[in-house]
């Protein structure tokens, strides 16, 4: 292939007009996006005395990390002032198996759909798929009924099985739309060798998926850990998801609006999603299954 | 031991049938191919043997015994895919040892069969790779390996060479034939290509349509095919075909062979054997079968063999032959003869004919006739 900085032309004055207009333009995209960003940060480092005096855009005086400790550990949210540390332990709890069932479960229905054609498959993904367009607020009543009947209305149990239910619809979609393109000449080579359903589900078809599995985390782990609604709804109290804790934290009016502890833990909420795109991101290999097959 | 039999299947996808009521017996240690164009459903047949598709009617044994509910991880049976289906995540190591893992052997185990089959194979050195970083060939012979490492007693080919630049494949090509020597087991092997379907075969099975058209030796079906299909398949070039009429000239049975001399039309006479299927036919219109080579320079024929001399429009050299193109009762024909005694297009010559090899068709029902 030709590079398309050797090809003739490629570096007129032309050239340079167009990349002078492609950074402009992504400088502006990239200052718009960032700016609140670094608000929230610097406002976050600043002491009260310095909120008050204005100077929204200015750099703190000093780097003053108190409002942080408080957000985490002294803040109080209705009565109990610990702070978010026992509701962002609480999103963790929640986020991780709902998270790592979702994508199993997936991975597996969609490796079922895909690669075993049986009867009906297409029906039944289909039917799977409407799951992905209903609306958090249709589902609430009959939810939180199911729950009261299975014992677990009010606990970090029930979001759980609300997420992963949820997020099953996409984490198949992912999942089937993936294992399509692969060939269905490597079930039955494996059939050959012995492998069952299952054998190889876990001992290839898992393996194979990785890419799609680093999707799937990154969205089901966004998903639930931002997720505000159910939250809302079917816990209160000490069971509470950390996105609950920090409305009723910025809510709460008895006393002086804390800015700079506000945005702390705003910050300290948003966190986790930012860390697993950074982590995981990396992992997003394409092109895993390249020349697995054909030469 | 491993008989392969098959009795009236048949099997369809939807509203096609694939197969057609076919009956076939493989013998223990044979190599037979099946060999057919794209969709005749050859390899429907295969997967049937194999248990990856099941059969809708009809029965198959494997020595004996009906194996149509047995599940291919049961049957012993080995297969090679033509896109390899090699498994992308494990090394070539783990690839062929993935069935004896599955069947549960130990570690040990595993390790020495690996080693026995790759020192075969001549893979050694790409043991700890995974499939992505092996060429084409290479995958080629993991596949293989994959499949002998087991000790099946049947070995099933889906097209293992398809994917191969000529060269290698001529090269896969004998070492397959090495194989079976070795090994004598039973192998069924799937292809399209007429000339590895006539090195490698003991007998193969021609099939159009989901039917197969003959089964024999590769002579029988080169020189006896049962029907025209089958004779403008093997062959390259195919077998020449010309619609000519049955005569008795002077008490001497034969066919009239219209041709061109010097831009005009000519007819000869070919004498042919009268056979109890032939008897009585004269005057009525069959198809003459001839290879180019059973038209070839008069120097080259027996002195009792007709000759005929016409015009050659085209001249291929293909290096050990030079293929010559003539006309006989109206369409193209080729003749091959020897680049020593090739004229230039144009020019005529005369060729000699051998009728000990004819074969004549029914125009018809196109099957042989004589």
């Amino acid at each position: 292939m030709a590079e398309p900085k050797t090809l003739p032309g490629a570096n007129g004055k032309r050239y340079l007009l167009g990349r002078v207009f492609i950074w402009s333009l992504l400088l502006i995209a990239a200052v718009l996006y960032l700016g609140p960003i670094y608000v929230v940060l610097s406002t976050s480092l600043k002491d009260l005395a310095e909120i008050r005096a204005g100077a929204l855009l200015d750099l703190p005086h000093e780097m003053n990390f108190a409002p942080w400790r408080e957000a985490w550990s002294q803040a109080c949210i209705g009565v109990r002032c610990d702070g978010l540390q026992p509701y962002f332990m609480n999103s963790v709890i929640m986020s991780v198996p709902s998270v790592v069932i979702s994508t199993l479960i997936g991975a597996l229905s969609g490796y079922a759909l895909s690669l075993f054609h049986f009867r009906g498959a297409n029906i039944i993904f289909a039917l799977m798929l409407f799951g992905c367009f209903i609306p958090f607020q249709i589902v609430i009543l009959p939810m939180a009924q199911t729950l009261g009947y299975l014992g677990i209305a009010n606990s970090i149990t029930g979001l759980i099985v609300v997420h992963t239910i949820y997020g099953i619809s996409f984490t198949t979609l992912f999942f089937r739309n993936y294992y399509v393109s692969v060939p269905q000449e490597l079930v039955r080579a494996a059939t050959m060798d012995g492998a069952g359903f299952f054998r190889i589900f876990w001992h290839i078809m898992l393996p194979l998926a990785l890419p799609i599995i680093v999707v799937s985390v990154i969205w089901q782990f966004t998903q639930v850990w931002n997720e505000f609604l159910f939250g809302a709804s079917f816990t209160s109290g000490g069971s509470q998801p950390v996105t609950v804790a920090l409305n009723n934290l910025i809510n709460s009016t008895t006393s002086v609006k804390q800015y700079n502890v506000d945005m702390a833990a705003a910050l300290i909420a948003a966190a986790p999603t930012l860390v697993v795109y950074i982590i995981a991101g990396r992992f997003f290999v394409r092109g895993l299954t390249a020349g697995a097959v054909k030469g | 031991m491993a008989t392969i039999s098959i009795e009236h299947a048949s099997k369809s996808f939807g509203s096609t049938e694939v197969l057609r009521d076919i009956s076939l017996d493989v013998k223990d240690g044979e190599f037979l191919v099946l060999l057919g164009s794209s969709g005749c459903g050859k390899s429907t047949l295969l997967n049937i043997i194999a248990g990856l598709d099941p059969l809708a009617d009809g029965t198959i044994r494997l020595d004996g015994e009906v194996v149509n509910d047995v599940h291919p991880k049961n049957r012993d049976i080995a297969m090679v895919f033509q896109s390899y289906a090699l498994y992308p995540n494990m090394t070539v190591e783990r690839n062929i040892a993935f069935g004896l893992e599955m069947r549960k052997y130990s570690k040990a185990e595993r390790k020495a069969a690996v080693r026995e089959v790759a020192s075969l194979l001549q893979i050694e050195h790409l043991l700890s790779r995974k499939p992505s970083q092996l060429s084409g060939g290479q995958r080629q012979r993991v596949a293989m390996g994959r499949a002998l490492v087991r000790r099946p007693k049947i070995f099933l080919f889906d097209e293992p060479l398809s994917n191969l630049d000529a060269k290698l494949r001529g090269e896969m090509r004998t070492e397959i034939k090495k194989l079976h020597q070795t090994l004598k087991a039973t192998m069924v092997y799937v292809t399209h290509d007429q000339i590895e379907a006539m090195t490698l075969a003991d007998r193969i099975a021609i099939m159009r349509d989901g039917v197969i058209q003959q089964i024999g030796t590769p002579q029988q079906i080169y020189s006896t095919p049962a029907n025209m299909y089958v004779a403008g398949f093997v062959g390259a070039p195919p077998m020449n075909f010309v619609e000519v009429e049955l005569a008795r000239r002077k008490d001497q049975f034969g066919v009239i062979l219209p041709a061109v001399l010097k831009g005009q039309p000519i007819e000869y006479f070919l004498p042919l054997q009268e056979t109890e299927q032939l008897a009585g036919r004269e005057g009525s219109k069959v198809v003459l079968g001839l290879r180019p080579e059973m038209i070839t320079h008069n120097a080259f024929g027996q002195s009792s063999a007709p000759e005929i001399e016409c015009d050659v429009e085209l001249v291929e050299p293909t290096g050990a032959d030079t293929l010559c193109l003539i006309r006989l009762a109206g369409q193209p024909a080729k003749a091959r003869v020897s680049p020593l005694f090739a004229c230039e297009p144009g020019e005529s010559m005369r060729f000699s004919i051998d009728t000990s090899r004819i074969c004549l068709f029914d125009g018809k029902t196109k099957q042989l006739i004589g």
